[in-house]
């Protein structure tokens, strides 16, 4: 099956199973997005239960003439983790998983220092820069579905991803000049 | 560290995000564990609605209180009509 307004549709009667097809779609965008926003690996998880139950109690308000449900879907999302973050602020870059490779232990121990560099300076952006970037660069939507996930316009969503990159370079930048 | 532009791994690796194993089992437990389904909480009435027969009941239990009181009141004054009447 692989038309989606037909398995919202049919949900919706009363086939929820047929639920677990938009889920199983889903779950890897929506898991991007908040370990990004919500790097806490244990709150992830239920951050991420919620928004699809969320999702599920909602559908039957989702309007397919007015958007697309991965961008309704997203919204939920984003809402949920600016909840999230509101509660609780964690460590930065506490939660996010490394993936080491077969290089020299300096070279991963260099790497890693970076990462977490970039992490904290990504934890440390405006919240509607830093969601605005983990949806495009991270979550890889595009720039249309965003600007509709924020209620911005496109162009506001084009400075937000560039001003957040450019500062995450020049974090780059000064990074390695100290390693030198 | 690696030869290729830093950013483009962090992005890459920060992108690469692992769901949960089992997730989607234990989203539809959840869902299954729900007490309505969706078409359920479809048919329920909408909130205005349910806001507006409060209303209308508190307003009903207000007129027959209203009612209850001046049939009292005149029974009370029949009473007194029947006894000076009859010249007490």
């Amino acid at each position: 099956m692989a038309d989606e307004s037909e398995v919202i549709r049919r949900v919706v009667a009363g086939e929820v199973d047929r639920f677990r097809w938009l889920v199983e779609r889903y779950e890897r965008p929506v898991f991007c997005l908040i370990r990004n926003l919500v790097p806490d690996a244990h709150t992830c998880e239920d951050v991420a239960q919620d928004v699809f139950l969320t999702a599920f109690h909602q559908l039957p308000g989702f309007d397919p003439a007015r958007g697309r449900f991965s961008t309704w879907l997203m919204t939920i999302a984003r809402n949920k983790c600016l909840n999230a973050m509101k509660k609780k602020r964690p460590a930065p870059g506490g939660g996010l998983s490394e993936q080491t490779t077969s290089r020299t232990p300096c070279d991963e121990a260099a790497e890693r220092e970076l990462f977490e560099r970039l992490d904290e300076a990504l934890q440390t952006l405006p919240i509607g820069q830093r969601a605005v970037f983990v949806l495009a660069e991270l979550a890889g939507l595009p720039y249309e579905e965003i600007a509709e996930i924020e209620g911005v316009e496109v162009g506001t969503v084009r400075s937000r991803v560039s001003r957040a990159k450019e500062r995450l370079r020049s974090l780059l930048r000064q990074f390695a000049r100290d390693h030198q | 560290m690696s030869g290729a532009d830093p950013y483009e791994a962090w992005r890459k690796q920060r992108s690469d995000v692992e769901v949960a194993p089992g997730f989607a089992d234990r989203v539809m437990r959840a869902v299954g564990a729900c007490e309505r389904p969706p078409a359920d909480a479809e048919a329920s009435p909408p909130r205005g609605f349910r806001f507006a027969s409060h209303y209308a009941a508190a307003a009903a239990l207000l007129l027959v209180s209203v009612v209850a009181a001046v049939l009292r009141i005149e029974s009370v004054v029949a009473l007194i009509l029947v006894f000076s009447s009859e010249g007490f």
